[in-house]
């Protein structure tokens, strides 16, 4: 009750300590205790404009961040880090109005500017749904107004004793009064602050205005607030000011790094930019060589290491049948083969067709392909056509299989099959080809006869291990993948 | 508190509660004096984004979603394996990734059981007349994906999806695992079943976003 009685009562010498006393003396005396504090902590400071700005936050942040899955942020892109910042900044904003009140005006215009950005920034603004509430609690921040020293000790004093099942009530009511009695509250409230005032200092009435006017004043009478001596700020100011303005900073730099950061191509790794962004113009020549040293490597490597892989395997997308880029580290064991100029997957991969009809086509050998895990003997075919019926692709890693199918899958153009093993119906002919069957080198002397060449083949059954194909083009009907 | 038993004269006390017994409280006026202007705003970027003059971008992840489309044509293709967390467990899907897309008729849709309220579904649609949805960058991790047609140009199938490079500025797969680029990719009827997806830049001509009680989805 002490401490109850101090926080509503900030003057501490009105005569509202008693009566205030009396009613928490009842049987529900520890409750009412509680309540009564935590009203009278809530209602000095912008309570419902902090509780949108956390709900809103936590919205914008949860869309692209599920609750179990941190790992997915590297995923998610830029998009995805500005939800996330923006609705941790908003949360933040939030928190710093019920802390550290004096600045609220700051943290309501951050805040709505943000909600705003958040509709381009983030989902559409998670939706519409974190954008207005970012707004409507950013509006409320900034019209939230503590009113004039002297009134609300003594108002609480007068009602205390006529009006005592107050304190339960007024506090459900006040939420809901915040919304129903919009402008009805507003002018009553404001007329009667204006008659008070009359008895209280000068300056605090021209904060009390009604009408366009106020806003100016208030603006004065908040800095001026800090001089003057107002309990119920005092203790959080301090803890609020240190930390949450230091973390509210840091959180806007990283929102403002990541905005301007909403470039059309948007990578995940930028996101590791702005501490080393941020570090490089700061340490000069002239500072230590420690710091001279380590920021231009630390930033060039983590500015674009992906960037640098995918553009660095050159020849984009078209890289498929073109030879002359072939790195292959090993070379071909048969002249006409050529490995492609990338690692191919070693994925438990497996490829099945009813039928597949083929023109112009080749073996060209065995071919020592590039993988990660090392080079891998496999043959290559080649064709003009290569057409799939009813064609079954299983992609079995992590234990978990995809299967992609189609109706028809039509190949055209420069088609190259690498495959560990071959096995299908040809001319009714059961056969399975691998590296080592001496079939293969039997196809390859007819194939560089050119007999197989002049005529297309069907082959039915087929299925094929670790296949790569690759080809100019490629049409896909009922095409599913699951 | 509680041992006042007697109900209070609400009607009486909210007329005074947003002025009295409190230290502070809202002034309404300058409520509106900041929530015009923002709304405003809102509304005019709201506006911007449905004449598709403005890009959003886009990441939402760990809910199941559908996406639908009558076409979409894209430049610079690239799809690989990749295990996506939700809130029960790891789903296998299939990330597919294009730098540049146009969409028409595009629909999205999010349907969430929430208990007693019922279920509920969110649903964008944009792209249906003349001008088609574009998106940069494009990520999608589906487990389902299907299509009518759908036709690729200078693909690879099979290719390590670690050297993925069709698609410059996004991520690329585990090295080892099963992936496939094309230079361009067009698929009619597309229909998928996601889990996350994220874009860069996305414009919306057009768009409409409705909330309803119902299960609404795409497909």
């Amino acid at each position: 009750m002490a401490t109850n009685s101090q926080h509503a009562d900030p003057a501490g010498t009105l005569p509202a300590g008693p009566a205030v006393r009396d009613r928490g003396s009842g049987a529900m005396g520890l409750i009412g205790a509680s309540w009564l504090r935590f009203r009278a902590w809530r209602r000095s400071r912008p309570f419902w404009a902090g509780i949108f700005l956390l709900v809103a936050g936590a919205e914008l942040l949860l869309i692209p961040l599920p609750m179990d899955s941190i790992g997915l942020i590297v995923h998610i892109g830029i998009g995805g880090i500005s939800g996330i910042l923006i609705g941790a900044v908003l949360m933040v904003a939030g928190l710093l109005l019920w802390f550290h009140p004096v600045q609220r005006m700051f943290y309501s215009i951050v805040a709505v500017l943000l909600a705003i950005a958040a509709l381009v920034a983030s989902n559409l603004g998670g939706f519409l749904i974190g954008t207005i509430l970012g707004v409507v609690g950013g509006s409320l921040g900034f019209a939230w107004t503590p009113l004039p020293p002297g009134t609300a000790p003594r108002r609480l004093w007068r009602r205390g004793p006529t009006t005592p099942a107050d304190t339960g009530t007024t506090d459900f009511v006040s939420p809901g009064g915040v919304d129903v009695t919009d402008p009805q509250a507003a002018t009553a409230g404001a007329g009667e602050t204006a008659v008070d005032a009359s008895d209280a200092t000068p300056t605090t009435n021209t904060s009390a205005e009604p009408g366009w006017g106020r806003l100016d004043p208030s603006w004065g009478a908040a800095a001026s607030r800090h001089t003057r001596p107002a309990p119920y700020y005092r203790t959080s100011h301090s803890r609020g000011t240190v930390i949450g303005g230091n973390i509210f900073a840091a959180l806007l730099s990283l929102v403002t790094f990541g905005l301007i950061n909403l470039s059309p191509t948007p990578s995940p790794t930028q996101s590791a930019d702005p501490p080393a962004a941020a570090a490089t113009p700061t340490p000069t020549p002239s500072g230590s060589p420690a710091a001279v040293t380590s920021p231009s490597p630390a930033a060039s490597p983590g500015s674009s290491p992906s960037a640098s892989t995918t553009s660095g395997g050159g020849t984009t997308a078209t890289a498929g049948p073109s030879p002359g880029a072939s790195p292959s580290p090993s070379p071909s064991p048969t002249p006409t083969g050529t490995a492609p100029p990338f690692a191919l997957s070693t994925a438990q991969s497996t490829l099945t067709a009813s039928s597949v009809s083929m023109t112009g086509f080749t073996y060209d050998g065995v071919v020592s392909v590039p993988t990660t895990a090392g080079p891998v003997q496999m043959m290559q075919f080649s064709a003009s056509t290569l057409d799939l019926n009813g064609m079954q692709l299983a992609v079995t890693q992590g234990g978990a299989t995809m299967t992609t199918t189609a109706s028809s899958l039509d190949f055209s153009g420069h088609v190259v099959l690498y495959a560990t093993q071959l096995s299908g119906d040809l001319l009714g002919i059961p056969l399975t080809i691998t590296p080592s069957t001496p079939l293969a080198t039997i196809l390859q002397l007819l194939g560089q006869a050119g007999v197989s060449q002049l005529l297309p083949l069907t082959m039915t059954n087929v299925t094929t291990s670790q296949p790569f194909t690759s080809a100019d083009g490629m049409t896909a009907s009922a095409l599913l993948i699951s | 508190m509680s041992s006042d038993p007697t109900p209070p004269p609400t009607s009486h006390r909210r007329a005074r509660s947003g002025g009295t017994g409190a230290p502070g409280r809202v002034r309404w006026r300058r409520f509106a004096v900041m929530f015009v202007p923002a709304a405003g705003v809102t509304a005019l970027l709201l506006g911007l984004t449905a004449s598709g003059a403005l890009a959003s971008s886009f990441s939402i992840s760990g809910q199941q979603f559908k996406v639908s489309a009558d076409s979409l044509s894209g430049t610079g293709f690239q799809q690989f394996g990749t295990l996506d967390n939700t809130t029960t467990s790891k789903i296998p899907v299939a990330e597919s990734e294009i730098g540049s897309a146009d969409l028409t008729n595009l629909c999205q849709s999010v349907a969430t059981n929430l208990g007693p309220f019922g279920t509920w579904t969110l649903r964008i649609t944009a792209g249906q007349g003349s001008t088609p949805v574009h998106a940069d960058s494009l990520i999608i991790d589906a487990n389902q994906l299907s299509g009518s047609t759908a036709t690729f140009h200078n693909i690879n199938i099979g290719q390590d999806a670690s050297t993925l490079n069709a698609v410059s500025g996004v991520p690329t797969g585990v090295a080892g695992t099963f992936g496939q680029q094309a230079s361009d990719v067009s698929i009619s009827n597309l229909k998928q079943t996601a889990y996350s997806t994220s874009a860069g830049t996305f414009t919306l001509p057009g768009f409409s976003l409705s909330f309803s009680s119902s299960n609404n989805e795409c497909f």
